[in-house]
């Protein structure tokens, strides 16, 4: 027993030392701030075993779900700026959720990024059946039948909707649904017409048509398809995995990151597992994604302000 | 038909049944550790079978589901800590088993009703799976919040000491299930602005709290007993405490068929998991028995109840999964992860594009139900022993592995501190008459109910008349007021007689 605590206080001492030059030179732990199995877990899983390799290290994955990753990344703010606790999340869990809650535990100035790997093919979809196949037949459609059900996964994905019926005086009506595998039952169920999707109708092309992309850029899986804001409604928000440490991470050991996570993304393992989630693989270095971190918050602050919806 | 069948004598490789039988094996000894769910098993497998062919890869998965369905009995009945939520209900009765020295026989009844509800479950799956689906599609939420309502009602219903008691102790369990997000607007509720309860109160937290520790608070002033108790068991009492009598038999198998039956249902519904379906069972059983006065104290048909629909949930929710492509559970969900990583598309066009492979997984699944059997029969000679370690010894190990499993599940301290609230909460309930288990289920139902009555008012137009386009709804509907109507006239009746002890 003793010796277990010995043993324990040296491992809280080796914790607390600072990085070396020779970083890393032990186990690094990956934290995803979400349950085992979803698509930021398996994402995790996959880079850790490409980092395990080009780092030389052990990288463990460790789930900590909670609050879409705001959890984890409250803890990883307080953790040791040495590069042995770093965390793979989608980055709207930093750049969206000031602009809908008043007290976050975290900021984005808490931390450092060291880049990004894949981005989400966030879009407006609509059942194969569906009477219109763009977005303007869905306006007039709703138009012609008011109250149209619009399936929505959280009070984000909701602004959609209502941004758009207010921008074209349509009647659209929120459905809530569960997740991911909620929003698909309810539209191969056909229960609602629209829906939000993170990119998980690419796994349901016959079913599922794609009506609008809701980011500032087109989706990476259907390129023909245009943005909301090239329709003239600029509330597109993007949302990729960026890799992130605590603030005040040395720089060099930042780089070494950076250069894992573009191996990664070059890596075939990695990207079968990225293909097989139907998520698009999109390196950023660390200077990038900082810069797109701190856009994309400002932007989304800017879209819901003009929403109408308050930090509660 | 016949490529299916081609895919059944794949099963025959050596290799692929070995892979089976470590999945099952696996996956039975991750699920006997508390904390340790079934799906973070198979997450954290995925990785392992990236080197191996399709499908011993997915048979292996799937063998660690199922293993681990089961091996959660094990802790539930020795430990009173249940391995994952949907085996809470089995330490109810599993855990008093125990405590009287027949912790064999509860072993045995959790594993015989185990490997029956999943193959009950599997056959269906094989059987039914396309015809079902496609029914599956049609079942909105409409119907889904008809069913659970009446499912509550029942179950609250038939609490075994008075009818007010069990409605106050489920609406409480409503009320702990609406703490956090709420679903339509993101509102935070009740959450007094912590934000590490916006997801809601983990349930294996809470139901470690209430059942295991709640239970030891209560057993701690009684040392003497405790001794006693632990001695009479180390003794080794009649050899029909470890096994199952035909008297065993007659209770369990219709409290078997009925699990296995809920199992399959709340496998196909979306959205409701493992844990609605064994707590449901649970109820379903309690309140069909002649005398509910036993459930709680070591009824052998509550653990069979618990675990066969435990187990038949499973293969149930691929149901859905293989013919339409919609994952029914979490389990499903993962699993569509590691198929996709194979190269297969869950969904109808798997059964014309890949029907060996198809074929190959429904017999690994019957394969994986028999290696079950084996290697949970072999398992549980060992665990068995646990009960012989004296009580005093066994109770701090115990508190150990229920912080452990606080924390792996609940988001590390945070975890822990729900599990000492809830634990006081459940010594209170229990001095005062209110049943946890009512509370539980409210707790494991309340969110998917909250949830398709919202959808439901979207979806009916927030017009009570188009209830009409809805018959299975409306059929639920009126058997729920008369199950009300029962009730009250039985409790009416039943009140002048006094109590049970």
């Amino acid at each position: 027993m003793l010796k277990s605590l010995k043993l324990a206080a040296m491992i809280a001492l080796a914790a607390a030392s600072p990085a070396l030059a020779e970083w890393p030179e032990r186990p690094i732990s990956l934290i995803v701030g979400f349950g085992p199995g979803g698509q930021s877990d398996l994402l995790g899983r996959a880079l850790a075993s490409v980092m395990t390799e080009d780092l030389g290290v052990p990288v463990n994955v460790v789930n900590r779900p909670g609050a879409a990753g705001g959890v984890a990344l409250a803890g990883l703010r307080a953790m040791p700026a040495d590069g042995y606790t770093i965390m793979l999340n989608p980055s709207q869990t930093i750049t969206l959720t000031p602009a809908l809650m008043a007290q976050v535990p975290f900021s984005i100035d808490d931390f450092a990024y060291a880049g990004m790997i894949t981005s989400f093919d966030i879009a407006l979809v609509a059942p194969a059946s569906a009477p219109f196949d763009d977005y303007a037949g869905m306006v007039d459609y709703a138009r012609a039948h008011p109250g149209i059900l619009y399936a929505a996964l959280s009070a984000t994905t909701r602004v959609f909707a209502t941004e758009i019926a207010r921008a074209n005086d349509i009647d659209i009506e929120i459905l809530p649904v569960d997740g991911g595998p909620g929003m698909v039952n309810a539209i191969l169920g056909e229960q609602a017409m629209l829906a939000y999707s993170g990119g998980v109708h690419h796994r349901y092309p016959d079913q599922m048509k794609v009506i609008a992309a809701l980011t500032t850029q087109r989706n990476l899986g259907s390129p023909d398809v245009p943005t909301i804001g090239e329709l003239g409604l600029p509330i597109g928000m993007d949302m990729q995995s960026v890799l992130i440490a605590p603030a005040g991470t040395p720089d060099d050991v930042i780089a070494r990151l950076q250069g894992a996570l573009a191996v990664a993304a070059d890596s075939p393992a990695f990207r079968q597992v990225a293909d097989s989630m139907s998520a698009a693989v999109q390196f950023r270095t660390a200077a990038e994604a900082t810069a797109i971190m701190h856009a994309q918050l400002e932007s989304n602050l800017a879209i819901m302000q003009a929403a109408g919806v308050q930090p509660q | 038909m016949t490529p299916i069948l081609a895919g059944f004598s794949d099963i025959l490789n050596p290799a692929t049944l070995l892979w089976v039988a470590a999945g099952v094996a696996i996956g039975y000894l991750v699920g006997a550790l508390p904390g340790l769910g079934k799906a973070t098993a198979v997450a954290i497998a995925i990785p392992l079978t990236f080197a191996l062919p399709a499908l011993p890869a997915i048979a292996f998965l799937i063998g660690i589901a199922k293993g681990s369905a089961a091996g959660s009995a094990v802790s539930a009945i020795l430990l009173n800590v249940p391995g994952e939520p949907s085996s809470a209900p089995t330490a109810l009765d599993g855990y008093p088993l125990a405590r009287q020295g027949k912790a064999g026989k509860a072993l045995k009844a959790a594993l015989f009703a185990s490997v029956l509800g999943d193959l009950g479950s599997t056959l269906a799956l094989v059987v039914l799976a396309q015809p079902i689906a496609s029914y599956a599609l049609s079942i909105t939420p409409v119907e889904i919040c008809a069913v659970l309502l009446f499912s509550l009602t029942f179950v609250a219903g038939l609490s075994a000491q008075s009818l007010a008691k069990g409605l106050v102790a489920a609406c409480l369990g409503l009320l702990a299930a609406t703490v956090g997000l709420e679903i339509e607007s993101g509102l935070p509720r009740l959450t007094f602005g912590d934000y590490r309860l916006f997801d809601g109160i983990p349930l294996i937290p809470m139901a470690i709290g209430m059942l295991a520790v709640g239970e030891m608070i209560l057993q701690a002033g009684n040392r003497a007993a405790l001794d006693q108790q632990g001695a009479a068991i180390a003794r080794g009492a009649h050899p029909d405490d470890s096994r199952m009598t035909r008297e065993d038999w007659r209770r369990s198998v219709p409290a078997i068929a009925r699990g296995t039956a809920i199992g399959i249902g709340v496998g196909i519904l979306p959205g409701l998991g493992a844990s609605v379906g064994s707590f449901l069972s649970y109820g379903a059983a309690r309140s069909r028995a002649r005398d509910p006065g036993r459930f709680g104290k070591g009824a052998i048909e509550g653990v069979a109840a618990a675990e066969s629909a435990d187990n038949a949930v499973v293969p149930a929710s691929l149901i859905p999964l293989f013919a339409l492509g919609i994952p029914g559970s979490v389990i499903a969900a993962i699993l569509i992860g590691a198929f996709m990583l194979h190269g297969v598309a869950p969904g109808p066009l798997m059964f014309a594009q890949q029907p060996r492979l198809v074929g190959g997984i429904y017999a690994a699944m019957i394969a994986a139900s028999l290696a079950l059997l084996v290697i949970g029969l072999t398992f549980q000679g060992l665990f068995a022993q646990v009960v012989r370690v004296p009580t005093r010894l066994v109770v701090p190990a115990v508190l150990f592995l229920c912080v452990v499993g606080a924390w792996l599940e609940g988001g590390g301290v945070f975890g822990v501190q729900v599990m000492l609230v809830f634990a006081v909460l459940g010594v209170v309930f229990i001095k005062l008459g209110f049943s946890v288990v009512n509370f539980l289920i409210g707790f494991v139902v309340g969110r998917t109910f909250e949830l398709t009555f919202r959808q439901s008012i979207q979806i009916l137009g927030r017009d009570p008349w188009n209830l009409v386009q809805h018959p299975i709804a409306l059929m639920f509907l009126a058997l729920t007021v008369l199950a009300v109507w029962r009730f009250s006239r039985g409790a009416r009746r039943a009140a002048p007689k006094p109590e049970d002890p």
